[in-house]
């Protein structure tokens, strides 16, 4: 049995180390990438352009993983086009790949605005190990640089921005404040305040009309849709991914809001499964079709994915598709499921600087935001998960109490449980 | 055969004794009095829980699926041969994302002191008979190193480990 | 945000509360929080930290060390670890009556201008009690006797001591002799309790709970030393009205706080406060408002009407209301953690006892010869920290409840003789006799972060007075009563029996209150349970019974302290029932725990009943009145 899977990112290198531990060694394996060498954490990139790390320590795996793992790995190659009914896959430099089971994990790609100007020596994405290289051969001449977006991905790159020694540091950002789809006003006031005490600058109701090159044909600055013009030498584009779908489509494969999958995570084209940022989900509190575009459900989407391509049949549960947590500064923010619904209850521990909010609906505790102090988080996430009656707990869980919450989940009868062996 | 810390809820007082010992056995020094006169600050990584009269300790189960294996973005959590989950040793370092701390559901996942590492249990606190520092400690027998058979970690595995993980896990 | 219900009952606390939450000020009840889960070891009582081949704890389960390194069981440990804290307490509320003794003396030697005789007639009362010869002898002769007498108290000396001997029923006294254990000296008593629980010295369980009942008995001594000699110094207390709670701060005012226990300066600083409301208007103020928290409160509330604020584990609070200038503290009771909220909000924390210091706090040290000046020293430095926050906004929560107060016995007796003035104790053996008064329960001790502030109080004090128990108080006790206006003749209306309310009715019309007495008799500070021991041996003599046959009950549902520790002894030892609302740290040892609740009744009259509900526990004291009336021959009624 040959399985093949495309993308060695968190969906890929999770299905690969599955397939091997529970495949057996005499599946063979194949990965496909078209990144230039092995994988690494995109998660980390600001890391790497902050200098906080090195090319080498943000890497996923030891040297040496593939062939320990018994993986064929082909770097540096795109593949063009799957050919399900040949079951064929064939890679830009014309090579062809036959496969008894594939994985497509093509990942997601930056969405760039159209405007004039975005192919500008100087207009950056912040998804690949290629564009931070590119950044951070830029840096030594950039004193004003701009962020488009003040999402999770934008506000880590201006930091890194920052830390990396840029002097002015500017996120622009649509809405009327930061990080709209993860936190409420409240928690996103305390990482602006946060970011602003690390020198960063802060434009709302924001977009960009152009990218205006200099007399060199590079950014010399971006001009705003309310037709303001700001200098920037460093322009880095976050307004979020699009999944890479392409490959499937024109395979004949169904696509809605990312790659089509049913709960085995199977394409519509036969033995052709996808997992990671490439497919479409169903969120598991809203019911609502979405691209899957986390860490976490990329890492078990492949897990899953690679027990059904050997054909153990297990069901992959709807996921949580709003899981956020994050570091800004000295401030820890997690923010989990819906913000809104039934019942929103929120308390400000001064004492520990953390702001709280609970979400529920009925019993059910649907969603969560911690920001300050986070300990316990998983605790939340897992009432959130489960759907486990809460609202009794509601009053631990809103004082950060997550561990007594525990307890209380732990059924009477399972108290006792030494005298197993 | 594998070995399990086992709780037993009923047994627990509360005194805290295994946590003192975790963190100690997380020190340089490895003795309470060094640790203290060399002015380490080492964490503990297991927690003792109280809910009306009921305590327990509760510390990482390192569970099958552990769901803090998936979501490391660092890739620093690893498993190790032995079936201990940790983020320490390993090829990367730990960066602080809190992504463990954010889908652990028995909230046994800390920071460090200065809060830049996610901490949890590592097993490397074992004595020459291999027992846990924290079991060694437990002066009521609360906590218990034990073989556990195939059937029984099952088992225990059904109890605890679904009671509040929930979703996401099989494979 | 925990239901601040399961806090406080007191709606001024919880507002505050509230408000430190979200200023981020921490607060006894976030540290509670922060400790839990409590040691199981400490909270059985069987650690023992006695020597330094430990700390050892004795296993609650069988596989366990089942003795310590020494050998000691967990019946020795926990015997020894709760006589020692006996020990404590009395060392604390002696400390106290030492403390003004002392002032007597020196006044009497003319070293002490301050402290002048300021009720002749207690002086010669407590002089004739002692045997004293009075006749002839001038004020301060008598108050230099007075004084020698209470100091010979604490060494060792031959006999009984003279404050017990000259207190309690001769029989009572035969029968506390017959088990050896009336203590020969107060310091004495302290000083053989840390004796034999020394490593390897008694190791007798029962033997060390005796030892503990005879320093319990040298606490009661100092106890009622400290009132004696209180009253003498500062006058006896007659009822007064006043108000109680947060609400009694004033925002244009130079607020002043005295806390802690003892009234040496206290009184000063409300007498200094007198004379110097000028100086406080001088800084801008519309005067000085001087307030109260703790026992110091209930001292100075008693002889001067001053407002008690808030008492015990709320003690931080007030300062949160920005209102507050000055906290002036002496000792017990004051937690350390003042200081850092008084940092935070700017007001002067002051420290006055040499022997107590508080790191982060101003300290003014107290002197009897210059006592006075000190107090104006004291006012002085709030007015100028009022001056240092005007203008400042302040946050003064709205409540605040009327309070009538200041019931020693001598008021009890004199409000009794308008009904009878032959035999004033008459009518109320009568009421209780007809039963409508079915007994008298004694509400004590502190409040403890782990019951919902006052709520034990207050159910218990509700469940019993509705059964026409009369409720008195003391403490904090009487200050959760008097916050939630239960000091006053609107509660007896409101919540008490018919009978009760006819019995308080009478008395109060006699005495021209056109109402009925409070449903709860504010009798004074901790150490003033000395003040209800002398109401029931009084009653006790007329009839002719032992104390432990009175249907008289005392209970501490929230008590916290070693000081309560030692009270609740001495009450079992005068033969009452007391009724915890916490745990005690001795159920590590199945043998203590039944000679605390069950033999002590065979031995003593008195015994421990721990019951955590309030209305279960109010049950309880209403059944053991009931046993007491049916041994009397009195008619009882169901709960």
């Amino acid at each position: 049995m040959h399985f093949v899977v495309i993308g060695t990112s968190a969906a890929g290198i999770a299905a690969l180390e599955t397939l091997r531990r529970l495949g057996g060694t005499r599946a063979r394996l194949t990965a496909v990438t078209d990144e230039p060498s092995e994988p690494y954490s995109r998660c980390l990139l600001p890391d790497l352009l902050a200098g906080k790390k090195s090319e080498y320590s943000i890497r996923l795996r030891p040297a040496g993983f593939f062939p320990k793992l018994g993986v064929e790995f082909l770097a540096g190659f795109k593949v063009v086009a799957l050919h399900p009914e040949e079951k064929k896959v064939f890679l830009e430099d014309g090579r062809q790949l036959s496969f008894d089971r594939l994985l497509v994990a093509t990942g997601a790609s930056p969405v760039m605005p159209e405007v004039p100007g975005v192919d500008t020596r100087g207009v950056f994405a912040l998804r690949t190990l290629q564009d931070a290289r590119e950044m951070a051969s830029l840096f030594p001449r950039v004193s004003r640089a701009m962020i488009l977006g003040g999402g999770l991905v934008g506000l880590k790159a201006a930091l890194a921005l920052k830390v990396a020694g840029v002097p002015h540091v500017t996120v622009a950002v649509a809405s009327p404040r930061l990080l709209t789809r993860q936190l409420d006003e409240e928690a996103a006031a305390m990482v602006e305040r946060e970011l602003t005490a690390a020198g960063l600058e802060f434009i709302y109701n924001a977009q960009p009309r152009a990218f205006v090159p200099g007399p060199h044909g590079t950014l010399a600055g971006v001009e705003l849709a309310d037709g303001r013009e700001l200098p920037a030498d460093l322009a880095v584009v976050a307004k979020g991914v699009r999944p890479n779908v392409q490959l499937v489509r024109e395979a004949g494969g169904l696509v809605g809001a990312g790659i089509e999958v049913d709960r085995y995570l199977r394409t519509s084209l036969p033995d052709v499964f996808a997992a990671g940022d490439c497919v479409q989900v169903t969120d598991r509190l809203t019911g609502r079709k979405t691209n899957s575009a986390l860490w976490t459900l990329a890492a078990e989407q492949g897990r899953y994915a690679a027990a059904n391509m050997l054909g153990l049949a297990r069901s992959y549960p709807p996921p949580l598709t709003r899981l956020n947590s994050a570091r800004f500064g000295n401030l820890d923010v997690v923010a989990v499921g819906k913000m809104e619904g039934e019942e929103v209850l929120r308390a400000f521990e001064g004492t520990t600087g953390t702001y709280r909010r609970l979400v529920f609906e009925g019993d059910r505790l649907v969603g969560f935001i911690l920001a300050g102090k986070v300990k316990g988080a998983g605790v939340y996430t897992a009432l959130v998960k489960t759907g486990r009656p809460a609202w009794k707990w509601r009053h631990l869980l809103l004082e950060g109490r997550a561990g007594r919450v525990v307890l209380g989940c732990l059924p009477p009868q399972r108290r006792v449980e030494s005298k197993i062996s | 055969m594998p070995r399990e810390i086992l709780i037993d809820f009923a047994r627990c007082t509360g005194c805290l004794s295994c946590r003192l010992a975790c963190a100690v056995a997380h020190t340089q020094a490895k003795s309470l009095f060094d640790a203290v006169l060399a002015g380490e600050k080492p964490r503990a990584r297991i927690f003792v829980h109280q809910l009306g009269q009921q305590k327990a300790p509760i510390n990482c189960r390192h569970c099958t699926d552990a769901p803090c294996l998936d979501a490391c973005m660092a890739g620093a959590m690893y498993r190790k041969e032995d079936g201990t989950v940790t983020n320490e040793g390993g090829e990367q370092r730990c960066v602080g994302c809190w992504m463990c701390v954010m889908v652990c559901p028995y909230g046994a996942i800390t920071s460090d002191a200065a809060g830049t590492v996610a901490l949890k249990c590592d097993r490397n606190c074992r004595d020459e008979s291999g027992t846990p520092a924290c079991v060694r400690a437990c002066p009521t027998g609360a906590l218990v190193y034990t073989e556990v058979e195939d059937y029984s970690a099952h088992r225990r595995h059904g109890a605890l480990g679904k009671i509040l993980a929930g979703g996401a896990g099989a494979p | 945000m925990k239901d601040l219900a399961a806090k406080a009952a007191d709606p001024a606390v919880r507002e505050l509360l509230e408000k430190a939450r979200r200023q981020g000020v921490e607060t006894v009840w976030d540290r509670y929080e922060a400790q839990l889960p409590q040691c199981g070891f400490g909270e059985l009582g069987v650690c023992c930290r006695n020597c330094v081949q430990g700390p050892c704890r004795i296993s609650p389960f069988e596989d366990g060390p089942q003795r310590g390194i020494c050998g000691a069981t967990a019946d020795t440990i926990v015997a020894r670890n709760l006589v020692r804290a006996i020990a404590a307490g009395t060392a604390a509320h002696s400390g106290h009556a030492r403390h003004l003794a002392h002032a007597l003396h020196r006044w009497a030697e003319g070293k002490a201008p301050d402290y002048p005789v300021r009720d002749e007639q207690k002086l010669r009362a407590v002089a004739a009690r002692l045997g004293l010869q009075a006749q002839g002898f001038s004020v301060k002769e008598l108050a230099s006797r007075v004084a020698s007498e209470a100091l010979a108290q604490f060494s060792e000396g031959e006999g009984v001591l003279a404050w017990l001997k000259s207190t309690l029923p001769p029989g009572r006294l035969e029968a506390l002799g017959r088990l050896g254990v009336l203590p020969r000296g107060i310091d004495t008593a302290i000083s053989e309790v840390m004796h034999r629980t020394h490593l390897g010295v008694d190791a007798d369980p029962v033997n060390l709970l005796l030892g503990g009942i005879s320093c319990a008995l040298a606490d009661y001594a100092g106890c009622h030393l400290a009132t004696d000699l209180a009253d003498i110094l500062f006058g006896t207390p007659a009822p007064v009205v006043s108000e109680a709670n947060l609400g009694v701060l004033k925002a244009d005012h130079v607020n002043i706080a005295l806390h802690g226990h003892n009234p040496l300066l206290s009184d000063l600083v409300v007498r200094a406060a007198r004379e110097m409301q000028e100086e406080a208007r001088a800084a801008g103020a519309a005067g000085v408002n001087l307030v109260g928290i703790c026992c110091t409160g209930n001292e100075v509330l008693m002889r001067h009407g001053v407002p008690p604020l808030t008492h015990s584990v709320s003690q931080e609070l007030p300062m949160l209301t920005g209102a507050l200038d000055t906290v002036v503290v002496d000792y017990q009771c004051v937690y350390p953690s003042l200081a850092g909220v008084a940092e935070c909000t700017g007001t002067r924390l002051i420290t006055t006892m040499g022997m107590a210091k508080i790191p982060g706090a101003a300290h003014v040290e107290f002197t009897e010869e210059e006592a006075a000046e000190k107090a104006r020293e004291i006012v002085r430095l709030a007015v100028e920290a009022f001056a240092a926050r005007r203008g400042r906004p302040v946050h003064i929560p709205p409540h605040k409840s009327r309070v009538v107060a200041g019931f020693s016995v001598e008021a009890v007796v004199a409000a009794l003789s308008r009904l009878d003035a032959a035999d004033p104790l008459k009518p109320l053996l009568d009421n209780i006799a007809a039963g409508n008064i079915q007994g008298v329960c004694l509400f004590a001790g502190c409040n403890n972060v782990k019951v919902p502030q006052d709520e034990n109080f207050l159910v218990m004090a509700r469940e019993l007075a509705a059964r026409d128990v009369l409720c008195l108080a003391t403490g904090c006790g009487a200050g959760a009563y008097a916050r939630h206006g239960y000091l006053t003749p609107e509660a007896t209306l409101e919540y008490a029996g018919p009978g009760l309310k006819a019995v308080l009715t009478a008395i109060g019309e006699a005495n021209g209150l056109g109402g009925p007495l409070p449903l709860v008799l504010h009798l004074g500070s901790c150490v003033d349970n000395s003040r209800a021991v002398d109401l029931a041996v009084a009653v006790a003599s007329r009839l002719g019974v032992d104390t432990a046959q009175l249907p008289v009950v005392a209970s501490a549902p929230e008590f916290k302290t070693e000081k309560a520790v030692a009270i609740g002894t001495w009450a079992v030892a005068l033969g009452f029932p007391v009724h915890l609302g916490l745990v005690p740290p001795v159920l590590g040892s199945a043998a203590v725990t039944e000679v605390l609740t069950a033999k002590a009744r065979e031995i003593l009259g008195g015994y421990f009943m721990v019951e955590t509900d309030p209305v279960k526990a109010a049950e309880k004291i209403y059944a053991a009145i009931g046993e007491r009336r049916r041994a009397l021959g009195l008619a009882t009624r169901p709960w």
